[in-house]
């Protein structure tokens, strides 16, 4: 009898085998970033990146000194996400979290495991329906993502409830995606890009905790909000309007070709 | 003949010396910008900076391509705003070099980017990210 599946036991240990990284972009974090660096699961993470944006403050220090792999990963969120990807050449699978100590390090086992099932390649952490601690999230950006969700349905049948930033996808097919956008558009690029793709994509609710210290970049004021929306709203624009130079866009884009032309035929 | 072969023998030592002399120079030549070609993956290369020889930042490598005669291009993507407006020029990985954390043309003067025709990802496709490419280094 033909065997449509790995036997339990090989698949398992297929599995096991699977290296995470768990990346996590900081800018001047130093009052949480050591926390959330013990916090993380060895046992999942095989490495853990903190990409440097630039901080002045103690972060990359204590990033070391709790057990972290540091690197100057220059400005901007998104170049501070793929800096960590390039730097993780023997992993199958990127985790990204932030360095405030607002995600809770006890979802990242919820978050790998059906990547490392095989049955998906994407996974987004989704604050809107998960439990969220009183203060840890402003209204707008809950509406921001629920909009960004909306639109992305859509245009591209796919339903996310947020932008989180808290998430995981293969390396490879991250890498393949065509990524561009390297500031705050990063999350909804690389949210789109899968939508885009084809990618098998599942959203999974997690716990949202109020900082532990410092101030966000985004939502801590209101230029950073206006400048992380106006970039966002520009990001979501392009991407829907321009193609993708991602290895992933232009294979999806010839069997969409071939499917009309048969379809045609 | 005696004079023919003393000639003869004075011909081949003069020719033995030039060789002699030919070597030393060859030797000497300074070396080129092109040193040696080494393997870089396609993805380590994107987002580097794009530097002229006078160090000035042309912008970031978008994509690494590959066209339908097996020729490998870096797109460099050059005016607009946020993305937009903007348009790709593809450079011949031939005519750059890796200095470091930078990709450095070194066969193309500046102004001739403003004239080089658009890429619209026709008769070419994006490398896969792990792929190995072959790329001088400076």
């Amino acid at each position: 009898m033909l065997a449509l599946t790995e036997p339990e036991g090989r698949a398992d240990a297929a599995a096991a085998r699977t290296r995470v990284a768990v990346a996590i972009p900081a800018l001047n974090e130093e009052a949480s970033i050591d926390e959330v660096v013990a916090g993380i699961a060895r046992s999942i993470a095989s490495r853990i990146i903190v990409a440097d944006g630039g901080s002045t403050d103690a972060t990359a220090a204590r990033a070391a000194q709790a057990g972290a792999e540091v690197i100057a990963a220059g400005k901007g969120y998104g170049r501070a996400c793929w800096r960590a990807t390039q730097a993780a050449q023997d992993a199958d699978i990127m985790v990204f979290m932030d360095g405030d100590g607002a995600d809770d390090p006890a979802s990242l086992a919820a978050l790998v495991a059906p990547i490392r099932a095989g049955a998906y390649d994407f996974v987004i952490g989704s604050r809107a329906r998960g439990e969220r601690e009183p203060g840890s999230i402003a209204w707008h950006q809950l509406a921001a993502g629920a909009l960004a969700g909306w639109a992305t349905r859509l245009l591209y049948g796919v339903r996310y409830t947020d932008m989180c930033a808290y998430r995981a996808i293969r390396r490879q097919v991250l890498l393949d995606l065509g990524m561009r956008e390297m500031t705050y558009g990063w999350n909804i690029e690389m949210q789109m890009r899968a939508a885009q793709a084809g990618l098998r994509i599942l959203e999974i609710p997690v716990p949202y905790h109020c900082r532990t210290g410092g101030t966000s970049k985004v939502a801590g004021s209101l230029r950073g909000s206006l400048r992380a929306g106006l970039r966002i709203v520009a990001t979501f624009y392009r991407v829907a309007t321009q193609p993708s130079t991602g290895l992933l866009a232009a294979r999806s884009q010839t069997d969409q070709e071939q499917d009309e032309a048969s379809d045609a035929r | 003949m005696p004079d023919d072969r003393r000639n003869l023998a004075r011909a081949a030592l003069l020719a033995l010396t030039l060789i002699e002399l030919a070597a030393p120079s060859q030797a000497q030549t300074p070396p080129t910008a092109a040193t040696a070609a080494n393997p870089v993956r396609a993805a380590d290369l994107i987002d580097l900076p794009i530097v002229d020889e006078s160090k000035a930042t042309l912008g970031r490598v978008r994509a690494v391509v590959r066209t339908d005669d097996g020729k490998i291009q870096l797109l460099l993507p050059l005016g607009g705003l946020f993305g937009f407006g903007e348009r790709l020029v593809p450079i011949p990985i031939e005519s750059v070099v890796v200095t470091g954390p930078q990709v450095t043309v070194v066969d193309l003067p500046r102004d001739r980017f403003q004239k080089s025709p658009t890429w619209y990802g026709s008769h070419s496709e994006p490398l896969a990210a792990t792929e190995t490419i072959a790329i001088s280094r400076r």
